[in-house]
């Protein structure tokens, strides 16, 4: 895991797991969005031992 | 099919805008909802950050967030204007800096276990009391956010249970308080061992938006 890949993570976890969620209307258009984020956190403690470099 | 990037508190330049009565919904119209990809995701940030730069307040929706047309979307808007608006005026000029705090699950074990030390009922209560309290914070890095706290205009904490990664604290911070933050947050950071926090942002408020229905 490199420093691109700890920057790819934090962008998954800000554009996949935060913003406005709105159910009805307006959807998620995307499948797979919740088995993505559960392997988040456990990539971003591997991002750590990248940032200690 | 229209893919939603934002709600902003104004029409941006060189975007495609849909006024829902006052908040504006910054869209593109697409075929299908897209795929996730890196560079889908990274597309969709780049956006949100232009759309940021020309906006006085922007709350941007979660990637993939399609409507089926506009007379749907504005509906939507309606619907929830309230919260929206006082979404949008509480991240207004700001950005947002994110902290991942990384540590030892047997450190924060520890002080879990000295908390439920209680001899009685009532003292029960107010020690769990005190742990959710402290549960919705971060104590393992105290100094840091004692040094922030001048700077922030709102913060967000996350505890996670995963082994090394301890919490992730969202801080809201007026643009023009950013190189502050990053001195005071320099100065803090190595008076928080044995954990460890990485900093990254400026950021549009994803965090913040996905705050405003909770």
């Amino acid at each position: 895991l490199d420093r691109a890949d700890a920057s790819l993570l934090e962008l998954v976890d800000h554009v996949l797991n935060k913003g406005v969620l709105i159910d009805g209307e307006v959807m998620l258009g995307v499948a797979g969005v919740d088995l993505v984020y559960l392997r988040l956190s456990a990539l971003l403690c591997a991002a750590d031992r990248v940032m200690e470099r | 099919m229209l893919y939603v990037y934002a709600l902003t508190d104004r029409n941006v330049e060189s975007t495609e805008t849909i006024d829902c009565g006052g908040i504006f919904a910054v869209i593109r119209e697409v075929k299908r909802a897209p795929q996730i990809s890196e560079s889908a995701m990274r597309r969709h940030d780049r956006e949100v950050r232009r759309i940021a730069a020309g906006a006085g307040a922007i709350l941007p929706m979660r990637f993939g967030s399609v409507a089926a047309d506009g007379t749907a979307l504005a509906r939507m808007v309606g619907e929830r204007r309230a919260e929206l608006s006082l979404g949008l005026a509480r991240v207004a000029g700001c950005v947002q800096m994110t902290l991942r705090v990384f540590g030892s699950r047997v450190a924060s074990t520890r002080r879990s276990a000295r908390v439920m030390e209680v001899k009685g009922g009532a003292e029960y209560l107010a020690r769990r009391r005190a742990a959710l309290a402290r549960e919705a914070s971060a104590a393992e890095i105290a100094p840091v956010l004692e040094a922030v706290a001048p700077l922030i205009r709102g913060q967000i904490v996350e505890r996670h249970e995963v082994l090394g990664l301890v919490a992730s604290v969202y801080h809201l911070v007026k643009g023009e308080r950013v190189g502050a933050y990053d001195a005071a947050f320099g100065g803090a950071a190595p008076a928080i061992a044995p954990f460890r926090v990485a900093k990254s942002g400026p950021w549009p408020p994803y965090a913040f938006a996905a705050e405003v229905f909770s």
